[in-house]
């Protein structure tokens, strides 16, 4: 439909659907959110994508996605979660669009040349390889877990699973990261195998 | 039974993510994690992946590790506001497209059954066709549904109609949905 062919009510309509799409958020809000969480939410979708370009592309429609939900907010951390679910959605959608690219990358991505800080690229690149050998949904709760601090209800919360499972994938989760880390797996002490 | 968590997991993570760990850990909790695989694990993750974040983030202390730069707040606002825009804009067409779609198909139905009712030529060759569409659908033998206790010998005499209504309204549904496909322009 050209500009040329709108009527009066079609041009009412579209002003008053644009007046609709003003968020609930407001600008300063949002702002300061989003420098409260964008570090967060990027680092977060390369490791889970394994791509910082991509990366980039989700970051922006997370937060388009977030501000269009309109959904209130308990608290920061239920926003965040929020943030961060809605971030997790994305990263598994572009991961069933591009199967030919996996999900988690099968070299290490360079992310930011730092040649001056060879040792921590190393042992960057050492994670990396342990992450991307891990399933997607193992490398987010061990990211949530421990990057981003989440309780087992928030990492339940985010990735959809059940909150009583959580203890039992993340512990099988660091099981298998500690092994590709190197460190033998060694039966848990205090309990029959 | 595999033991899934330690009591003292929550301290060894403390110590992790204070920067305490392992130098400045109390020796009590370093002896139970050379001796525990369960805090052993959680002190190896938690340390590397928060080391691995603070360097993806760009947020460590070594001043060599450049940022990651990312669009400023005000940049994804304002692609926020502008896609919220076109967003609103096409919900608007939509029904429009779809009312559009509608009359497309009504107006090409009606124009084929004026063409089709006065041209003598079309009339014959539709004609031919249908002789030769009754002659297929005589070859074709629908099942019968034993159990149900009605007659269907008369819908043999309906078998062609059913099949010409059936592929006019494949077309027309062909019609809409090639009227309504979103990247049309």
């Amino acid at each position: 439909m050209s500009t040329r062919d709108m009527t009066v009510s079609d041009v009412e309509r579209l002003t008053s659907a644009i007046d609709e799409t003003a968020f609930t958020m407001t600008e300063e809000a949002f702002r300061a959110f989003y420098d409260r969480t964008a570090r967060s939410v990027w680092a977060y979708l390369v490791r889970l994508t394994g791509d910082p370009a991509m990366a980039d592309d989700l970051l922006q429609d997370a937060y388009y996605r977030f501000l269009r939900a309109d959904a209130t907010h308990e608290s920061e951390a239920h926003r965040r979660n929020t943030l961060f679910k809605i971030a997790t959605n994305l990263a598994r959608d572009a991961h069933r669009r591009r199967r030919v690219m996996p999900f988690f990358a099968s070299e290490p991505v360079d992310v930011p040349s730092r040649e001056d800080a060879a040792g921590q690229f190393e042992r960057s690149t050492d994670v990396t390889r342990a992450l991307n050998a891990l399933k997607p949904r193992e490398r987010a709760m061990l990211w949530l877990a421990y990057a981003e601090g989440s309780s087992h209800q928030e990492i339940a919360g985010v990735l959809g699973v059940k909150t009583g499972s959580v203890k039992l994938l993340l512990f099988r989760a660091r099981r298998r990261m500690a092994a590709l880390l190197g460190r033998p797996a060694k039966p848990a002490k205090g309990g029959a195998q | 039974m595999t033991r899934l968590d330690c009591p003292h997991e929550a301290d060894v993570l403390m110590m992790v993510t204070t920067g305490q760990w392992p130098d400045r850990a109390p020796a009590e909790l370093r002896e139970h994690v050379a001796a525990c695989s369960l805090c052993a694990d959680v002190a190896l993750i938690a340390q590397v992946i928060e080391e691995d974040a603070g360097w993806v983030r760009g947020s460590n202390q070594d001043a060599t590790m450049p940022a990651p730069q990312l669009p400023s707040a005000g940049t994804v606002w304002w692609r926020a506001q502008l896609r919220a825009r076109q967003d609103a804009a096409k919900a608007v067409g939509r029904p429009i497209t779809v009312a559009q779609g509608a009359l497309l198909a009504v107006v090409g139905g009606v124009a084929g059954a004026v063409f089709g009712a006065t041209t003598g030529w079309f009339q014959s060759v539709l004609q031919r066709g249908w002789g030769g569409i009754k002659v297929a659908a005589s070859t074709i033998h629908l099942p019968t549904l034993p159990s149900l206790a009605v007659d269907t010998t008369g819908l043999a005499d309906y078998r062609a109609g059913f099949i010409i209504i059936g592929i006019g309204a494949a077309l027309a549904m062909a019609v809409v949905m090639w009227a309504l496909r979103e990247d049309r322009t």
